[in-house]
């Protein structure tokens, strides 16, 4: 557990430095929420983000410290949240064999999207521009960033189950 | 974590900080694409606090090996500080 939660964070970390081009010259980049969530579980995930951003902001002047508390809600407990639904949900209605892996995929897209909303909704609040188009620009553009989000989260969570099938214990 | 796993993973973080992070593409991420088309870049606060490493570029050195110190002083860091909040979450639970 100990050693686990150290690589994860310095994966996750690493992770977030590489933005990944998508159609309309927008990038995107791995959050890593879903992913921890599923191996670690909702606690240890939700310590190693918040490591992941106040590295960040002290660092590498990368998000904030005004704004950290808001960026560990946002990716942090809601992507936990979701990782943790998704899995629950993909664990009762889908068969054995793939239900982790799509779990993983929804949990991660979903993540996104909803991190995206609720972002636009602070944003509005705080009176920088009004809620429906920022709303509907974040959940576009999110909506695609969130399929990376779900196929790298799919995809690195069956190659550690592969590797070790009791590292990814899933909690039905 | 079995030794195959941690290396894996090591190997997996290396690359990424490194080759990933030099590769990365400068496109405006998400919030701020939507920051500037709505007209709302401009209102960041201004940084409460310096960083050492401000957009993960080390100050007189070149892009690339300010890139990859970055990328590889921060993986060590974050991994330091999630190995250590590990340990106090694992004695919290005995």
């Amino acid at each position: 557990m100990i050693p686990t939660m150290g690589i994860l964070g310095a994966f996750t970390f690493a992770a977030q430095m590489v933005n990944i081009p998508i159609p309309g010259g927008t990038s995107g980049h791995l959050v890593g929420a879903v992913l921890l969530t599923t191996v670690l579980g909702a606690p240890a995930a939700l310590l190693v983000l918040a490591a992941v951003l106040l590295i960040q902001c002290l660092l590498f002047q990368d998000g904030g410290l005004t704004a950290l508390g808001a960026n560990v809600v946002n990716m942090g407990l809601v992507g936990v949240l979701v990782a943790v639904g998704a899995q629950k949900v993909a664990q009762k209605v889908l068969p054995a064999k793939v239900r982790t892996e799509v779990g993983a995929f929804v949990g991660g897209w979903l993540a996104t999207v909803l991190c995206a909303a609720l972002v636009a909704v602070e944003i509005a609040l705080s009176g920088r521009a009004p809620l429906a188009p920022v709303l509907f620009a974040m959940v576009l553009w999110h909506a695609m960033i969130g399929i990376i989000e779900g196929a790298a989260t799919a995809v690195i969570v069956k190659t550690l189950r592969a590797a070790r099938p009791d590292l990814v214990e899933v909690q039905s | 974590m079995s030794r195959s796993v941690i290396i894996g993973l090591l190997v997996a973080t290396v690359a990424l900080a490194t080759v990933g992070a030099m590769a990365a593409s400068s496109s405006p991420d998400g919030l701020e694409r939507v920051a500037e088309d709505l007209g709302f870049a401009d209102h960041g606060e201004e940084a409460a606090l310096g960083a050492p490493m401000p957009d993960y570029e080390v100050p007189g050195a070149s892009s690339m090996v300010g890139t990859c110190v970055a990328g590889i002083s921060g993986a060590l860091v974050v991994g330091l500080v999630a190995t250590g909040l590990g340990a106090l979450l694992r004695r919290k639970k005995k």
